[in-house]
């Protein structure tokens, strides 16, 4: 079996898989990383969210053997020790949160955006594709929004 | 199912440590879920036949239509609006799929999912297992939004089943095609609808709906109402049915002598409760029939609701959204604004949307405002929550998200083919005013949708000057469907 070594939310790992096997399952049941969620398998709900190299990636067609020598950050990796990231504090502060299941990867989109522009649009804030079958999407704009704020 | 003719190259695949067949399926167990979907996606399975094989959407349609009752009132001799109205299957597409963890020892059982209905499920896992119930524990955990479909313990079934005949603890996940097409989904209805009026007043309101069967198998939550709902067709479950709407299902208005009955039509489908269950459709095309009357009746839409409301409480409610939503306001071509109004669980909501229709094809709630009165509120921004909830699932439901079924399946098999709503197709502001009202708290879970539909309708249909009648408005094949 072949082995692959990355580093998640900082720590090195490496994992036995087999090349193809998609990240999401390598972290999810190799690793016990479950922020990650699987909602679709093919890239349309966006769930597992993550970063791979600081930019947005699905895991779910990510395969294990592209993550190697990577940087790999998941929802768990995104606070700093016992400080929330800035974008954790306004899901917080807007309560956006309903059943919780897509808002990993929410968060981790909306970081990703931030990243690419301090200053989000409305328009922008629209290319986030992110399935939320609870309905959260206003609260979601909002906290984005906030933290763009706060984030200057 | 009739046979699986690959067993022994899917046990050959890596990671694969087993192949369960139980009843409702084959379950391929092993160490991650990315090799057990790959062994999934490989199994060769001669199934056989479905409950629905020759059913395809049109003459699911047709049946519904024919089981409509005709309406009481003669419709030659008086005014009149009037009105048929279809609503599609929709999936409860909860982005968790049908998912639980058992570990079945011969002596004992342990399962954990996410159900709605634990007791019937406990009762029924023991049976399946065959162990006494005083040897299962069931642990109900933490469940991604399902808005009715965890109602069925059908997973937690399954795993249990499954680590039985493995001999192993298990984790079982259903894919997202699966749960998409052989879920659950909310039933198809047909609506007929007629008022009549004569000097300003509405004299009479009828409604007719004819609905796929809702499967409410499951119960009320106990182990005897889920038996007593499994009683032979006819009986159980159609009891319930009745029961259900006519408790739900009134009309906030005095229009004279007002009939709403429900025919169900038995359909041998994966049905279930969707969140506002009956009330979603029917009071939704009601209020798009409000829409019609108050044109017809030269009134204003909000006027007119006001006029015909039957207490202080709702008209407080429809009047916060008017005013704090600016009813009326100028708008360009193809945009426009629509209200509804919708009043259950002792509590009532008004909704005002803004649409940009310019597009006929690509419409988008731009604007939302909603009021509601749900008497002593607990949790104020848990009830805005579900308010905003409701109002995301009518948006989806009414403009774009549905289920086409195509001899006995749906095609749709993901997130992006049933299209529920996006960031995009979402307004960019939504203000949620609550009204403090008296001692007793009411019901919020399910408020919010039968008002939102009727709004984003009504404002779809001022846009564009239509008048829709089938839901949701865009409902192409615009995906190349799995294979089956």
């Amino acid at each position: 079996m072949p082995s692959h070594t990355f580093t998640v939310n900082g720590e090195t790992v490496t994992v036995e898989a087999p090349d193809d096997l998609p990240l999401l399952w390598a972290l999810r049941d190799l690793l016990g990383i479950h922020g990650p969620k699987y909602g679709c398998g093919i890239d349309v709900c966006k769930a597992c969210t993550s970063h791979l190299d600081g930019e947005a990636v699905r895991p779910c067609v990510v395969s294990v053997s592209e993550a190697g020598g990577r940087r790999v950050t998941t929802i768990e990796g995104l606070a700093d020790g016992e400080e929330l990231h800035p974008v954790q504090e306004a899901w917080l502060e807007q309560d956006v949160a309903q059943c919780g299941y897509c808002q990993p990867g929410q968060i981790m989109a909306a970081v990703a955006l931030l990243k690419r522009t301090r200053n989000p649009t409305d328009a922008d804030i629209d290319e986030i594709a992110n399935v939320c079958r609870c309905g959260t999407y206003f609260r979601i704009r909002e906290a984005i929004k906030s933290a763009a704020a706060k984030m200057g | 199912m009739k046979a699986v003719n690959n067993e022994a190259a899917v046990r050959a695949m890596s990671g694969v440590l087993d192949v369960v067949t139980i009843d409702t399926g084959v379950a391929v167990v092993a160490e991650t879920f990315g090799q057990a979907l790959d062994g999934k996606e490989a199994l060769d399975v001669t199934w056989g036949p479905g409950t629905v094989d020759a059913l395809s959407d049109q003459d699911i349609r047709a049946k519904l239509k024919a089981a409509t009752p005709s309406l009481d009132v003669l419709g030659l001799l008086v005014k009149k609006v009037e009105g048929e109205f279809d609503f599609t299957f929709a999936s409860h597409a909860p982005l968790e799929t049908n998912s639980a963890v058992a570990d079945v020892r011969a002596d004992r059982a342990e399962v954990w999912s996410g159900l709605k209905s634990p007791i019937a499920a406990w009762a029924a896992i023991a049976e399946a297992v065959d162990l006494p119930v005083s040897k299962v524990t069931v642990h109900v955990v933490q469940a991604g939004g399902s808005f009715g479909r965890r109602l069925f313990h059908d997973a937690a079934l399954e795993a249990a089943v499954v680590s039985k005949k493995s001999g192993r603890p298990v984790r079982l996940m259903w894919s997202r095609i699966d749960d998409m097409r052989h879920g659950r989904m909310r039933p198809a209805t047909h609506h007929r609808i007629r008022a009549t009026y004569a000097a300003g007043q509405v004299l009479t309101f009828e409604h007719r709906v004819a609905a796929v069967e809702t499967d409410f198998r499951h119960g009320l939550g106990d182990a005897l109402t889920a038996a007593a709902a499994s009683l032979p067709a006819g009986i159980g479950n159609a009891t319930f049915a009745q029961t259900l709407f006519l408790t739900t299902v009134k009309s906030p208005y005095h229009f004279g002598i007002t009939t709403q009955t429900l025919t169900e039509v038995s359909i041998p489908m994966h049905t279930g409760s969707w969140r506002s269950v009956y009330s979603a459709n029917t009071r939704g095309a009601e209020e798009i029939v409000v829409d019609e009357l108050a044109a017809r009746l030269g009134k204003d839409p909000v006027a007119f609701r006001r006029e015909f409301l039957r207490t202080a409480r709702q008209r407080a409610v429809l009047d916060k959204v008017a005013e704090e939503g600016e009813w009326g306001r100028d708008l360009p071509d193809g945009r426009a604004q629509g209200v509804g109004f919708h009043d259950e669980y002792k509590s009532c909501t008004a909704c005002l949307v803004e649409i940009d229709a310019t597009d006929p094809r690509k419409p988008r709630v731009t604007k939302a405002v909603v009021a509601a009165d749900v008497g002593r509120v607990v949790n104020p921004r848990g009830l805005e929550a579900q308010l905003l909830g409701g109002l995301t699932d009518a948006i989806s439901t009414t403009l774009r998200a549905g289920l086409h079924i195509d001899t006995g399946l749906p095609l749709e098999g993901s997130h992006s083919q049933f299209h529920y709503a996006r960031q995009k197709d979402c307004p960019k502001d939504v203000p949620i005013h609550v009204i403090e009202g008296g001692d007793e708290p009411g019901g919020a879970g399910e408020l919010g949708v039968p008002a939102a539909v009727g709004a984003v309708a009504n404002a779809y249909a001022r846009a564009t000057g239509t008048r829709p009648r089938s839901f949701p408005v865009t409902f192409d094949v615009d995906f190349t469907p799995f294979p089956r």
